[in-house]
C-alpha cells in the first residue's frame, strides 16, 4: 500500500509563558509519535480532551511545526521544503474542525467563501461558478442557496459547506477534527455518510480525530489511541475492536455507554499519599490510574511493541 | 499560579515601567536639540550664568555619569532642585500632593456613588424611567466639560446660594464643588460600564442556576450578578482615577486650589526644567502605581485572573 | 402496586414570542415522573427537550417564553401558575437542576463552598457553620472529599468532571424529590461521563429521587433510564420502559434513531440515516410532523396528526401505522 503521510518521532513542546519560563519546564503535548497513514485509508486518532490529538494534527499540517521529528508527505519531508513549496504542499492537505460556526465568515455568503480558494488557485470566473455549484451539489447543498449567509443554515448544513470549501483546494488528504461532535445523532449519520461518499468520489485519505470510539471503530481502517501525548496502542480497526490490549484502550471501550450495555465502573486511582511518594519521571504515563500496574511500570516509558498483524501496544503487561 | 507569585509579577512590571519612564524622561530632556541651559537662561545670559545653570542641571558632566546620578537620586526619591525656588522638587510636590490626591479621591468616590447604583438600577430595570434618566445623565456627563461645570457650580452654589466657599482651601467644603465637577464626567463613563456589565452578567447561565437554586431575586442580582459586574467597573474606575490627576490641573485653576496642577502649570510658565522633569516622573509613577493597585484589586475580585 | 407520580406534566404548550412573531415549541406534551425513577427525554436539538425542563421551575427566558396551556402538577398541586415566593420555595428545595456545562452554570466569582452553603442557609435555616459542615459532607458524597478541599476552590480551579460533581452536590443539597438533569454529561469525556452516570444512579438509589434526564445520546439514555420518552417537534412521539423502547420500538423516528448509531460490525457500509432534519418550531409541517422524513408515510400522515395510542405496559406511540411491518433496509 502506498504511504501518504508518515510521522517519525514527532515531538511538540510548548514553552510556558511569562515568569514561569524561568521555573517551569516545557510541556510535551505530543511525545514521540510515529505513525503511517496509507493512501485511501481512514486513520482514526482517539483520545480524551487534552491528550494532544489536535496538537498532533496541527503539527502534521505544519500549521504549528513540530519541535522535533519529521512529517513526511508523499515521500517528501516537509522540513526540507521552502516556504513557497510548503504552501503548495499544504494545499493538498485540508482540515475540517468541530465547530463550523468558527470556520465560516459570517459576513460572507457561502459562494464567496468557496470562491476564495478557487481564486487563489487561479481558476477563471466561469469555471469557478461551475466548480462551486458542483461542489455544493456533492456535499448535498442545493446550489440555488449559494448566495445565502452562514446563519441561514443549520449546523449540519454549515459543516457540509465547510467540507465543500475544503474540497475547493482539490485536496488529497483531509484532517477531520471531531467533525460531527457538535451535531445531532441523525445529522451525524448523514455527515458520516457524506465523508464515506466523498472519499470514493475524490479518492481522499482521512485522518479522523475523535473521542467517540464507537464512531471511530465503525469508520476507520486503522486506529491509534492517544493518552497524554503518547500513542498507547495502534492496530487495524477490526483487530483493535476485537482485541484491545492496552488497559487504557480497554477502559475507553468499556466507558462508552452502548445500547444494551451499561459499563461497569472501576477505578484504580493512586491515593494522594502514593502520588506524592512515587517518582513518575520515568514511569508509564498511565501508571497513576492503571488497574494492572506493577513496580516494573515505574522503570521506564514503554515503547510500542509489535504484537503481530500490525498491532502495536505500549504496555509491558500486555 | 498563586497570589504571591502574581503579586510579585505585577510588582516587577511596575518597577520595570518606572525604570523605563525615568530613562525616557532623562533622554528626552537631553536629546531635544539645543542646550536646555541656553533655553532656560535666555538670549541675554552671560556664559557664567549658563555654566551655573549647566552645573545645576548636571549637563556639564558626561552623559553616562549624568544618567547614573539621575537614576541614583531617583532611588533616593530625590528629584533635584527647582531652578526657580531652589527648593527640592520632591518637597514641593509633597506639599501640594495631599490636596490633589484628596480632590481626585473625592471625585472618584462621588463619581462611583452616583454611577454604580444608577448603573445597576438601569440594568435591573431596563427601559424604565431610571434607565432613561441614567442614559440622559451619562450623555450630559460626557458632553459637558468639567471646567464649565465647575464655573456653573461656583456661580450657583457659591455666588447665588452661598453654601460653599467661593475660593480658598483647607477644608472639606472647599473640595466638594471641584470634586463634583471632576467626578461628574467620570460618573458618566462608569455608569455606562456598570450598566453594560450588569446587563451582560444577568444574561449569563449561572444566573439561571442561581434562580434554580431558589435564591431570592435580591441575592441573584445584588450578590451573584453584581460581584461579577464589579470586575470591569473597578478596572475602569481605577483608570479614571489616573485621568483625574490630569483633569485636576484645570479644575484647580478654576477653583484656585494650590494643588499639583497649579504647581506644574507655574513650572511650565517659568520654564522650571527640573520641576517639570520631576513632575512628569512623579505623575507617571503615581499613574503606574494606581494601575498596579487596580490589578491587585481586580485579581482579588476575579479569581480567574491569577491563572493567566 | 404502581407508585404515584410526583411530577405530572399534562398537555403542556409553551410558546416563544420574538420580534419576528410567536411560535410554539412545546405542542402538547404529557409525561410523568415517579419517585426513585429515572425518566429520560430523548431528542435532537430543536425538538424542545430543554424547554421541557426549564419551564417546570418557571425558568423560561423572560419575557419571550410563556406557558400557553396545560398543567405541571407536583405532589398533587398545580405549580404552573406559581409566582414569586411560592415558586422560589420550590426551586432547589423540592425540584433541583443540573445543567450541561458546569463551567458556565457555576458562578465564577464565588468559591464552590459558598455557592452551596448559601442555598442551605436560605432553604434549611441553618447557621453558617452548620451549613458549611453539611456542604463538606455533600462534597464528600459526590466524591469530592475534604482532602482535595474543593470547598475553598473557585470553579475554574476544578476539572470539568469535578465541576459537574460540585454542581450535583449543590443540586442535592436540600434533599429535593426531583432532579432535572439537562445533558449533564455531554460536555465530559467518556470516562468522566461514566463516573457521573454512576453517581446519579447511586444518588437515585440512596435518596429515592425522581430524575428527569434529558439527553440526545441513546447510549447514555440506555445506561441510566428506567423509562424513556422520545420527543420530536415539541411532542412526545413514543414512550416506554427502557427495555421495551430499545428492543421493540414502534415509532419510525425511534426505530431510525436506533439504526443510525454507528456499529463497528458494519464497517465499510454507509450508515442508516434519517433524511432531512428536525423542523424549526416556526414551520412544523401539518399532519404528523415526522412525515417528510418518514419512509413509511402515507397520504393520511400528511393531513392528520396521529393521536398518542397506548400499547399496554405503559408503552405509547403517536403513529398511524405502528402495525405496518417495518423494513429495516
Amino acid at each position: 500500500m502506498e504511504r501518504f503521510v508518515e510521522l517519525r518521532h514527532l515531538v511538540k513542546e510548548f514553552k510556558p509563558s511569562g515568569l514561569r519560563r524561568l521555573t517551569g519546564s516545557a510541556v510535551r503535548a505530543v511525545d514521540d509519535v510515529s505513525l503511517t497513514i496509507n493512501r485511501g485509508s481512514v486513520f482514526g486518532l482517539v483520545g480524551e480532551s487534552g491528550c494532544g490529538k489536535t496538537t498532533l494534527s496541527r503539527s502534521l499540517l505544519y500549521l504549528d511545526p513540530p519541535t522535533s521529528g519529521e512529517v513526511v508527505v508523499k515521500d517528501t519531508p516537509l522540513h526540507t521544503l521552502s516556504r513557497k513549496k510548503l504552501r503548495e504542499f499544504r494545499s493538498v492537505m485540508q482540515i475540517v474542525f468541530q465547530d463550523p460556526n468558527g470556520a465560516l465568515n459570517p459576513k460572507m455568503n457561502i459562494a464567496s467563501s468557496l470562491k476564495e480558494g478557487l481564486i487563489n488557485r487561479g481558476i477563471n470566473r466561469r469555471e469557478r461558478d461551475d466548480r462551486i455549484d458542483d461542489l455544493l451539489q456533492q456535499v448535498g447543498i442545493a446550489p440555488t442557496v449559494k448566495k445565502r449567509y452562514p446563519h441561514e443554515f443549520s449546523g449540519g448544513q454549515k459543516q457540509r459547506i465547510v467540507v465543500a470549501r475544503a474540497l475547493t483546494m482539490e485536496p488529497e488528504f483531509l484532517v477531520l477534527d471531531e467533525p460531527v461532535s457538535n451535531l445531532d445523532v441523525s445529522i451525524q449519520a448523514q455527515i458520516i455518510n457524506l465523508f464515506l461518499d466523498l472519499k470514493e468520489t475524490f479518492s481522499l485519505t482521512y485522518l479522523f480525530i475523535s473521542h467517540d470510539l464507537n464512531l471511530v471503530s465503525f469508520l476507520c481502517d486503522h486506529i491509534a489511541v492517544m493518552y497524554n501525548g503518547r500513542i498507547m496502542e495502534k492496530a487495524p480497526a477490526e483487530e483493535l475492536t476485537k482485541n484491545p490490549l492496552h488497559p487504557y484502550t480497554r477502559r475507553l471501550y468499556s466507558s462508552v455507554p452502548g445500547i444494551h450495555r451499561m459499563p461497569a465502573f472501576s477505578e484504580a486511582i493512586l491515593s494522594d499519599a502514593d502520588q506524592r511518594l512515587t517518582d513518575f519521571s520515568q514511569s508509564c504515563l498511565y501508571y497513576p490510574i492503571c488497574p494492572i500496574r506493577s513496580e516494573d511500570c515505574l522503570e521506564g516509558r514503554p515503547e510500542l511493541e509489535d504484537k503481530g498483524g500490525g498491532h502495536y501496544v505500549a504496555c509491558i503487561h500486555s | 499560579m498563586n497570589f504571591a507569585l502574581f503579586f510579585l509579577k505585577r510588582l516587577l512590571r511596575l518597577l520595570a515601567t518606572l525604570f523605563l519612564i525615568s530613562t525616557i524622561v532623562f533622554f528626552v530632556i537631553r536629546v531635544i536639540p539645543g542646550d536646555p541651559a541656553l533655553v532656560i537662561a535666555g538670549i541675554d545670559a552671560s556664559p557664567g550664568e549658563i555654566e551655573a545653570i549647566r552645573a545645576t542641571l548636571g549637563t556639564d558632566k558626561p552623559l553616562a555619569a549624568q544618567y547614573f546620578s539621575w537614576m541614583g537620586s531617583l532611588l533616593r526619591f530625590d528629584l533635584g532642585e527647582s531652578l526657580m525656588t531652589r527648593q527640592p522638587v520632591m518637597k514641593l510636590i509633597l506639599q501640594r500632593l495631599p490636596l490633589t490626591l484628596s480632590l481626585a479621591f473625592l471625585g472618584i468616590i462621588i463619581g462611583m456613588l452616583i454611577a454604580v447604583p444608577l448603573g445597576v438600577l438601569s440594568a435591573v430595570k431596563r427601559w424604565s424611567f431610571w434607565d432613561y434618566f441614567g442614559m440622559a445623565f451619562s450623555q450630559a456627563g460626557i458632553a459637558i466639560p468639567s471646567f464649565w461645570l465647575g464655573i456653573i457650580l461656583l456661580l450657583i452654589f457659591a455666588v447665588r446660594i452661598p453654601i460653599f466657599p467661593l475660593f480658598g482651601s483647607g477644608t472639606l467644603a472647599h473640595l466638594i464643588l471641584p470634586a463634583l465637577s471632576l467626578g461628574f464626567a467620570r460618573a458618566a463613563v462608569i455608569l455606562r460600564i456598570t450598566r453594560a456589565a450588569m446587563v451582560e452578567e444577568l444574561g449569563k447561565e449561572y444566573i439561571i442556576t442561581a434562580r434554580a437554586k431558589g435564591l431570592t431575586e435580591k441575592l441573584v442580582k445584588y450578590k451573584h450578578a453584581l460581584k461579577n459586574a464589579m470586575i470591569p467597573v473597578i478596572t475602569i474606575s481605577g483608570i479614571q482615577f489616573g485621568y483625574m490627576l490630569g483633569g485636576a490641573i484645570i479644575i484647580e485653576q478654576v477653583f484656585s486650589l494650590p494643588g499639583l496642577g497649579r504647581l506644574f502649570l507655574t513650572g511650565i510658565y517659568q520654564r522650571d526644567f527640573t520641576l517639570i522633569q520631576g513632575g512628569v516622573v512623579f505623575v507617571a509613577a503615581v499613574f503606574s502605581f494606581i494601575n498596579f493597585l487596580v490589578d491587585i484589586l481586580y485579581s482579588l475580585l476575579n479569581p480567574r485572573i491569577t491563572l493567566e | 402496586m404502581e407508585r404515584e407520580p410526583i411530577l405530572t406534566i399534562q398537555n403542556l404548550k409553551v410558546s416563544f414570542t420574538t420580534s419576528s412573531g410567536s411560535f410554539q415549541v412545546l405542542r402538547g406534551i404529557s409525561y410523568d415522573l415517579k419517585e426513585g425513577e429515572i425518566h429520560s427525554l430523548v431528542g435532537e436539538s430543536g425538538s424542545g427537550k430543554t424547554v421541557t425542563s426549564t419551564c417546570i421551575l418557571g425558568l423560561l427566558p423572560s419575557p419571550s417564553g410563556h406557558i400557553d396551556s396545560g398543567t405541571i402538577t407536583y405532589r398533587g398541586k398545580d405549580i404552573t401558575t406559581l409566582r414569586g415566593e411560592a415558586l422560589r420555595l420550590l426551586r432547589g428545595k423540592e425540584i433541583a437542576m443540573v445543567f450541561q456545562e458546569p463551567s458556565r452554570y457555576l458562578n465564577p466569582a464565588f468559591r464552590i463552598g459558598e455557592q452551596i452553603t448559601e442555598m442551605l442557609i436560605l432553604h434549611q435555616d441553618l447557621k453558617k457553620t452548620e451549613a458549611e459542615e453539611k456542604t463538606r459532607d455533600l462534597l464528600a458524597q459526590v466524591g469530592l472529599g475534604e482532602k482535595k478541599d474543593v470547598f475553598a476552590k473557585y470553579p475554574h480551579e476544578l476539572s470539568g468532571g469535578m465541576k459537574q460533581r460540585a454542581m450535583i452536590a449543590m443540586a442535592i443539597s436540600c434533599g429535593p424529590s426531583v432532579l432535572i438533569a439537562d445533558e449533564p454529561t455531554t460536555a465530559l469525556d467518556v470516562t468522566l461521563q461514566l463516573q457521573i452516570l454512576h453517581l446519579i444512579l447511586k444518588l437515585k438509589k440512596d435518596f429515592g429521587m425522581g430524575v428527569l434526564f434529558i439527553s440526545h445520546d441513546l447510549g447514555v439514555v440506555y445506561s441510566i433510564s428506567d423509562r424513556v420518552s422520545v420527543i420530536y417537534a415539541g411532542r412526545i412521539v413514543e414512550s416506554a420502559s427502557r427495555d421495551v423502547l430499545f428492543s421493540s420500538p414502534l415509532h419510525p423516528y425511534t426505530r431510525m434513531l436506533l439504526l443510525s448509531i454507528p456499529d463497528a460490525r458494519r464497517r465499510g457500509h454507509r450508515l442508516k440515516v434519517i433524511p432531512g432534519r428536525v423542523p424549526e418550531p416556526r414551520d412544523i409541517p401539518p399532519g404528523c410532523p415526522f412525515h417528510p422524513r418518514c419512509p413509511q408515510a402515507e397520504e393520511l400522515c400528511k393531513v392528520t396528526t396521529p393521536e398518542t395510542r397506548s400499547y399496554g405496559n405503559g408503552h405509547s406511540a403517536a403513529c398511524h401505522f405502528t402495525e405496518k411491518p417495518w423494513n429495516d433496509s
